[in-house]
């Protein structure tokens, strides 16, 4: 009888937690509705017609699927720019992913001059953000780059070495991803600051005692990397992940994104095809995000559940 | 057992303790000139745009002509701060991104924790699918809405109630409501990865600490506030962080969304075209220190916030007492 009581009670909670879960929730959806669903099913409309703005007044023609054939068919820029885009962004994440980790770890250890390093650390989140780059972005990029237009310090260029290796491995490809990752080392730290803010925070929320009781049953500090620190790691690993898939795909950098924008506001005012471009590109990261998460979330490890 | 007592022996043998101990420092002398060389690399070229903005910042008409001027400049002038600070005119500007900035990332902190732990603890079937929706707004960049956001915000209307209370709609645009009304609902700028955050973070504390409220008699409101707000500080510190400067130097919504109320980041773009007034000039020596002078107005007060804040990181898991 107690025992029915009991589960009767646990059960009730459980519902009244799931409707608080559920107001919370829905809360959000509603936001989601007003400011993103209608903006989105707009978009996606005009990706299917043409779009005449004339005063403030949009006028919509509908053209069936011409957009999205005249990317894939006639266009000749969009798909060796999305090529490009998408082979970037799954090289930066990994890249970002390792090296932010890293130095998230260090950062968190104590020494002299932490709070100065961290501070140097937080400059990406800083000067990449919006007006600085719209502002230095000439600049900047002319001191760096020189003539090759290609972004990232001279000095870090590994030009010689590149070619070397090139002609050593008869052009083999894999070693061009590799060169060009090597190339890329200046974008990957500056790349980095978000995911390293977020692993510190990650790793300042681990709880002392547990390093504390595996130095206790003699754990060596690499042994508690593995077993401590990365678990518990782990769901800001995801975070990170998605993060950087997501930023290279936002950033201004992006040639491909640009290209939209430029469609839509530059001079050839084509909103229409402008939204199925972008159609076409989120759809792909949707995927690319799906596929990662679905991946990693089954190894990350929840202290709870 | 024999051979554990030799070891032993050994290790406690006169003078065996200082050598290993010597051992232990030499490595850890060679461990710290690694990461020592290492970050020092690293930092250069961090802070490398940092002293480039700085030291351009002072430089005359003069040192930009002069071509064996690189870094330090000849002739230093600090008339480039005062210019800069009229052309963006910095206290009325100050003031409205102070204004949007503070109040967004308030309220981005209060709504998405509050949402992320909504998604974290509370079981029911379809949190998947919205949560999966989350991820997606994510995905969304800002330029795709822009037109159809700016026009629905125009004439904003909340579910048709303003027109059938008011009879007609509210301009939106060219207020910071423009900016804090999607925020209010968590759809602000990158609200998803806020959410995000906090998601990951209160679903990694232990449970023992909300039954620990529930058995004590709290109820969700109040265990939320009392005992897993204050275990989530570092996560509001990141987001508080992250909300702040994203929304500082923030050009693209602020430009859209607030029409005829000058903000930092707006001002800072606009710039060269304010300094030459519109003229094309070919030779932008004149320019390009009171520009850089601008941009170090605008970034040092982020600079000096992080100084403050990352004291609160270190901080607040001291203070906090989670026991795995």
């Amino acid at each position: 009888m107690q025992q029915i009581k009991k589960r009767r009670k646990r059960s009730g909670l459980e519902r009244n937690k799931a409707l608080t879960g559920r107001i919370i929730c829905y809360f959000w959806l509603a936001g989601f509705l007003l400011f993103m669903a209608a903006p989105l099913v707009q978009s996606l409309r005009y990706s299917f017609s043409r779009v005449d703005i004339t005063q403030g007044n949009v006028t919509l023609t509908p053209t069936g699927l011409n957009h999205y054939t005249h990317a894939f068919t006639a266009d000749a820029q969009f798909l060796p720019m999305l090529f490009d885009s998408l082979t970037v962004i799954v090289v930066d994440v990994l890249l970002v992913t390792f090296f932010s980790l890293f130095v998230a770890v260090m950062l968190n250890r104590k020494f002299p001059g932490r709070a100065l390093l961290r501070a140097i650390f937080f400059l990406p989140v800083i000067i990449t953000s919006g007006a600085l780059v719209y502002v230095m972005q000439s600049d900047v990029t002319a001191q760096f780059a020189g003539t090759t237009g290609q972004a990232g310090m001279p000095m870090l260029q590994t030009v010689d070495f590149k070619e070397m290796l090139m002609t050593l491995t008869n052009n083999n490809p894999a070693v061009a991803v590799l060169t060009d990752a090597i190339d890329r080392v200046y974008q990957i730290i500056w790349k980095s600051g978000v995911q390293i803010l977020l692993f510190i925070a990650g790793l300042q929320a681990i709880s002392p005692a547990l390093y504390e009781s595996a130095e206790v049953e003699g754990s060596t500090s690499w042994e508690s990397f593995w077993k401590i620190t990365l678990p518990m790691i782990s769901p800001i690993i995801v975070i990170n992940l998605v993060y950087t898939i997501i930023d290279s795909f936002t950033d201004y950098n992006n040639t491909l994104l640009r290209y939209i924008q430029d469609m839509a506001f530059g001079t050839t005012l084509n909103q229409g095809y402008s939204a199925a471009l972008a159609w076409i590109f989120f759809g792909i990261i949707s995927v690319l995000l799906a596929l990662s998460m679905g991946l990693l979330s089954r190894k990350v490890f929840y202290m709870n559940d | 057992m024999t051979k554990h007592v030799e070891k032993l022996k050994t290790a406690f043998a006169p003078g065996s303790h200082r050598r290993t101990t010597a051992i232990k420092r030499v490595k850890k002398i060679i461990y710290g000139l690694f990461f020592a060389m290492l970050f020092f690399g690293i930092g250069y070229v961090l802070v490398y745009p940092l002293i480039y903005i700085f030291t351009t910042a002072i430089k005359s008409t003069a040192d930009m002509l002069d071509t064996t001027t690189v870094w330090i400049a000849k002739r230093p002038t600090w008339t480039n701060f005062p210019d800069a600070w009229g052309y963006i005119n910095y206290p009325r500007s100050l003031f409205n991104t102070l204004q949007v900035t503070l109040s967004v990332t308030a309220l981005n902190m209060a709504v998405c924790s509050t949402i992320g732990y909504g998604f974290a603890r509370f079981r029911f079937r379809e949190r998947g699918l919205l949560f999966a929706l989350v991820i997606f707004t994510l995905v969304v960049p800002p330029q795709v809405i822009l037109l159809p956001n700016y026009l629905y915000l125009q004439r904003f209307d909340l579910f048709g109630i303003f027109s059938l209370l008011m009879g007609g709609t509210l301009k939106m645009t060219g207020t910071p409501m423009a900016i804090l009304l999607p925020a209010i609902f968590g759809q602000g700028l990158k609200s998803g990865l806020f959410i995000y955050i906090f998601r990951q973070f209160y679903r990694g504390m232990p449970t023992e600490l909300e039954e620990a409220g529930y058995i004590d008699g709290c109820g969700t409101v109040r265990t939320y506030l009392r005992i897993m707000l204050p275990n989530a500080m570092p996560a509001f510190v990141t987001v508080g962080l992250l909300s702040f400067v994203w929304h500082w130097s923030d050009v693209f919504g602020q430009s859209q969304y607030l029409d005829g109320m000058p903000t930092l980041s707006v001002r800072l773009v606009g710039i060269t075209t304010l300094i030459t007034r519109g003229a094309a000039v070919a030779n932008l020596s004149y320019v390009t220190p009171v520009k850089y002078a601008g941009v170090a107005l605008v970034i040092l007060p982020l600079i000096v916030l992080y100084l403050v804040g990352q004291r609160f990181f270190v901080q607040s898991v001291e203070r906090s007492g989670i026991v795995g």
